[in-house]
């Protein structure tokens, strides 16, 4: 059954509870990161902290994309509210030091991510009792690591996430590994979610529902959810 | 051809099982692993921590291909030496604390000498950071010149406040937070003074001194912490002496003399040495950091 009426995002991801991993995944352009960027924005709002790992672009770039929205950032990166981890600018050769709120890291150094993610979890602990991580994407990941690798990381990132009272959320590109790490990928996650560049389908073990959406000047509208 | 076929037959005859060779490809990752491990510490032996990181980098992998938690502790471990060695003890601690969770996830035994390395290495930042601000304090006719001082009351409040409450005379009258009782309080204050009951009014004086500072009475302030100075300075009570030094340091700095802000901060940093108080001389680090703009 099809309902036309807008939906708000909060509304769009209903029952998923802290502990949850979804994995967001789909074509490249869809709008995937454009998700994030809502999904980090709306917990902020909401009064969750978040753990950001941008590793496909670098935290300004992080910004300077939200801000296309009018979602700024700053504010919140300043009270400590956003905990970044850039995994791109050092990548890129750009000599950057680390500040409270945004670490540097890169793709291949994966004890050094993990760290990095372990500090981040338990600072946004110590702020509130439920946060957000974001994880966008796994590209550059998978890139730099063998994708066996890469699947026990994201077991252990599950686990500090989930231990943390966080909901995460990982982006991955289809067609960027072979077919048995993605199913692995998909086994590992409370929450799938498909983006296509119209429609939107969310699955869990509770059932399935879908809606379409737009991208426009005000982030992401999802509208027609059928159940 | 020939050979080929031999080769083949050769491999054929030996019958080696699956298991047979899983257990080759375990033993190959633990001598990898080892390898790598022995690199990384003929590096740092070296003093090359650059190198001794990377190779440490590569011997995690090998740990996680394992899927072997007590080898990804070591790694971390290992990685948190380095940072050690680096003197970057921020960076250290978070990789021993992130090995005491993985000991800890697994109840390996090695937990508990993890857990005495933290403690340890966190002694050890405590003091490298009050030799810093030491450092710092005694470099002061130097500074004024050069550095710009912005007091940013609001946050370094909570730990002001935070001092006040571990004194156990003041925080008594924490529970009298209005404007009446405030009233009641000044009355009390004249009666100890008349009474010459110096407990008593040493202790109002510095609660109100917080109380007006918190309003941002900055006058009013710092003539009760004067106040207090002269009375505590002669009842020799180096835990509150310290206390109201710090109140006068922040308060020097908003009056723009940094001379004496510098020299309050010193006396509170001796006086809480004096008497063996490490948590209050970290907040007045803390509070000397956030108003100096020191790097941590």
């Amino acid at each position: 059954m099809r309902s036309y009426d807008v939906i708000g995002f909060e509304d769009l991801l209903g029952d998923v509870t802290p502990g949850d991993l979804i994995l967001l995944y789909g074509p490249p352009k869809v709008g995937k990161s454009i998700f994030c960027y809502q999904f980090l924005y709306s917990g902020l709002k909401g009064g969750e902290p978040c753990l950001y790992i941008a590793a496909d672009y670098g935290s300004r770039q992080l910004e300077q994309r939200m801000m296309e929205f009018n979602w700024f950032l700053q504010p919140h990166i300043q009270n400590g509210e956003v905990y970044i981890i850039d995994l791109l600018t050092r990548l890129a050769g750009i000599k950057v030091e680390d500040s409270a709120s945004v670490k540097f890291s890169s793709a291949q150094n994966l004890a050094d991510l993990m760290v990095k993610v372990g500090v981040g979890t338990r600072e946004l602990f110590r702020k509130s009792s439920k946060f957000r991580s974001v994880l966008d994407s796994l590209t550059m990941i998978f890139a730099f690591n063998p994708p066996n690798l890469v699947l026990r990381l994201m077991k252990a990132y599950k686990g500090r996430v989930s231990e943390a009272n966080g909901i995460g959320l990982v982006v991955h590109t289809i067609g960027t590994v072979e077919p048995q790490f993605e199913s692995s990928l998909m086994e590992l996650a409370d929450w799938k979610i498909f983006f296509d560049g119209e429609n939107i389908q969310l699955e869990s073990s509770a059932g399935e529902r879908s809606a379409k959406y737009t991208i426009t000047g005000e982030g992401i509208k999802y509208w027609g959810l059928e159940r | 051809m020939i050979i080929l076929i031999l080769s083949l037959f050769d491999i054929f005859k030996r019958e080696k099982s699956l298991e047979d060779y899983l257990e080759r490809l375990r033993e190959l990752q633990e001598e990898t692993f080892d390898i790598l491990i022995n690199i990384a510490g003929s590096y740092f032996d070296r003093g090359k921590h650059e190198d001794a990181k990377e190779y440490l980098e590569k011997a995690f992998k090998v740990a996680l291909e394992m899927d072997d938690k007590e080898l990804e502790a070591l790694v971390l471990d290992s990685m948190g030496e380095v940072y050690l060695d680096k003197r970057e003890i921020g960076t250290a601690l978070e990789y021993f604390k992130e090995a005491f969770k993985i000991y800890s996830s697994i109840k390996s035994p090695l937990r508990e000498e993890m857990k005495e390395k933290i403690s340890e290495v966190e002694k050890m930042k405590e003091a490298i950071e009050l030799a810093k601000l030491r450092e710092e304090l005694e470099e002061t006719p130097k500074v004024p010149e050069v550095r710009k001082f912005e007091v940013d009351v609001n946050s370094i409040l909570p730990k002001l406040k935070t001092l006040v409450r571990r004194l156990e005379n003041v925080s008594l009258y924490e529970s009298y937070p209005s404007e009446s009782a405030l009233e009641e309080l000044k009355e009390a204050l004249e009666i100890a003074s008349a009474i010459n009951d110096e407990l008593s009014e040493a202790s109002l004086l510095l609660f109100l001194g917080t109380y007006s500072f918190e309003k941002g009475d900055y006058e009013g302030a710092f003539n009760y912490f004067k106040h207090a100075e002269d009375i505590l300075n002669k009842r020799r009570d180096k835990k509150s002496l310290g206390t109201v030094n710090v109140f006068l340091a922040v308060l020097y700095l908003i009056r723009g003399d940094e001379k004496e802000s510098l020299e309050n901060f010193k006396t509170a940093l001796k006086l809480f040495k004096d008497i063996d108080d490490s948590e209050a001389s970290k907040i007045v680090m803390d509070i000397f950091n956030s108003l100096y703009r020191i790097k941590g």
